[in-house]
């Protein structure tokens, strides 16, 4: 029973498990009987259960399972032997990590290659995060990844013919922050691959956004920051911008 | 790989057990079924390693409430639908978000009109009907912040309401 006098919908979820123990199952059952409301909720998921079994399982289990068991881009870095070339964490106060893809300015978020001679038919560059977790694991970073202090993240950079990046960082503050070549005044010739270091995640919570910068030409840091602090595109280079969110702990 | 034939196993026999409740919360909040059976897969592939790693079942629905709430709210956002007509604000709605319970709908059309802070709390919260503690524990923030996005998605909706109305 919640403060409201119903049951939550964590109780309702965990006696479909038949995850509660029998006492508090009969109190849920009892409440159950006697209240449309609650009764409504569990018929609902009783009715959405029977679906999924009936429909929604058949059709997706395939390719839910292809996925979660097929070599992920994680596998392939323990393969390589990135887990033993973590360095330490460098000081750096805030930390940055993923989301989707999409190109900066006022550009359409569609392929970033479209209108840039150099990228050529390698395609558009990619910037991808991998976080090793505090509480240990590791994850590639995706758009709605819930990151957490003490979490470390590296960066795995796919330049597709581009030969310089500056990764740029902007913390829940408002401070933007050059992660590669770390504290740089200028980007780095970059090759496809890890990039050297790894962050470790401080305190602040909030939304936390990157940008990796990919150019021909080494582009001067004062210059980047300042088109990125005020939403600009930044002339001469593809732009990957990641955001993710950072919170307190894990339940 | 191998053990790949286990592994096949272990993942459809946990998705067999926790779809149905991603599902459910997919169709709650997304109100289409074919989007939520594309976000049903999407919830279960990012949720597995939690699933895995959880020490009981009310732990794996806590992950499941937090990256089902983040996905289901990212998705309604991507597709910027446009507002709904407004209904009324329910009687019962009073200065303090205990013993409040909105209208499932009608706290959905809120939630997509307050910052994006407030949005998985209070949907957790009023559409899903869990406790204050759950919704801290779900979303790894404390009771106190919990409380305090609830009050202000409360007095940003009764503000939002009030001049609808006017
Ligand atoms: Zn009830």
């Amino acid at each position: 029973m919640n403060a409201r006098g119903h049951l939550s919908a964590e109780t309702i979820d965990l006696l479909h498990l038949a995850a509660l123990k029998p006492d508090q199952a009969a109190v849920a059952q009892k409440h159950l009987e006697g209240c449309a409301a609650c009764r409504g909720r569990w018929d609902e998921l009783v009715s959405d259960s029977q679906k999924f079994a009936q429909y929604v399982y058949p059709r997706t289990v395939g390719e839910v399972t292809s996925r979660l068991v097929n070599t992920s881009l994680i596998d392939r870095l323990r393969l390589w032997g990135f887990g033993r070339m973590l360095v330490p964490a460098v000081g750096v106060a805030a930390a940055a990590a993923i989301a989707g893809v999409v190109v900066l300015g006022n550009r359409a978020p569609v392929n970033p290659a479209v209108d840039d001679g150099y990228v050529g038919i390698k395609g558009a560059p990619t910037f991808k995060v991998v976080a090793q977790r505090v509480s240990g694991g590791q994850l590639e970073v995706k758009n709605d990844t819930v990151l957490h202090p003490g979490d470390r993240v590296r960066f795995v950079a796919q330049p597709a013919g581009a030969r310089f990046l500056l990764v740029v960082g902007k913390d829940s503050r408002g401070s933007l922050n050059v992660y590669h070549p770390l504290d740089g005044q200028k980007s780095a010739e970059v090759k496809a691959g890890e990039l050297p270091g790894s962050f470790e995640l401080d305190d602040s919570v909030g939304t936390e956004q990157l940008w990796a910068v990919y150019s021909a030409e080494a582009l001067e840091a004062q210059a980047v920051k300042s088109a990125l602090g005020a939403g600009q595109s930044v002339p001469g280079a593809q732009v990957v911008a990641l955001s993710y969110r950072k919170e307190a702990k894990g339940p | 790989m191998s053990g790949g034939v286990d592994r096949n196993g272990k993942v459809s026999d946990l998705y067999r057990k926790y779809g149905p409740v991603i599902y459910s919360r997919c169709r709650r909040l997304l109100k289409d079924d074919a989007l939520a059976e594309d976000a049903t897969q999407e919830v279960f592939v990012r949720v597995m390693r939690h699933i895995e790693a959880a020490p009981d079942d009310a732990a794996a629905l806590a992950w499941i409430y937090r990256i089902s709430t983040n996905y289901c709210l990212n998705q309604i956002r991507d597709r910027s639908r446009q507002a709904e007509p407004m209904e009324e604000l329910p009687e019962q709605v009073g200065e303090h978000p205990e013993g409040e319970m909105l209208d499932r709908d009608l706290a959905m059309q809120l939630v997509q009109r307050a910052p994006e802070n407030l949005r998985a709390p209070a949907v957790l919260y009023y559409v899903d009907g869990l406790e204050q503690e759950q919704v801290a524990k779900a979303l790894g923030i404390s009771r106190r912040t919990v409380i305090n996005r609830l009050n202000e998605f409360m007095s940003r909706s009764r503000k939002f309401l009030a001049r609808g109305a006017a």
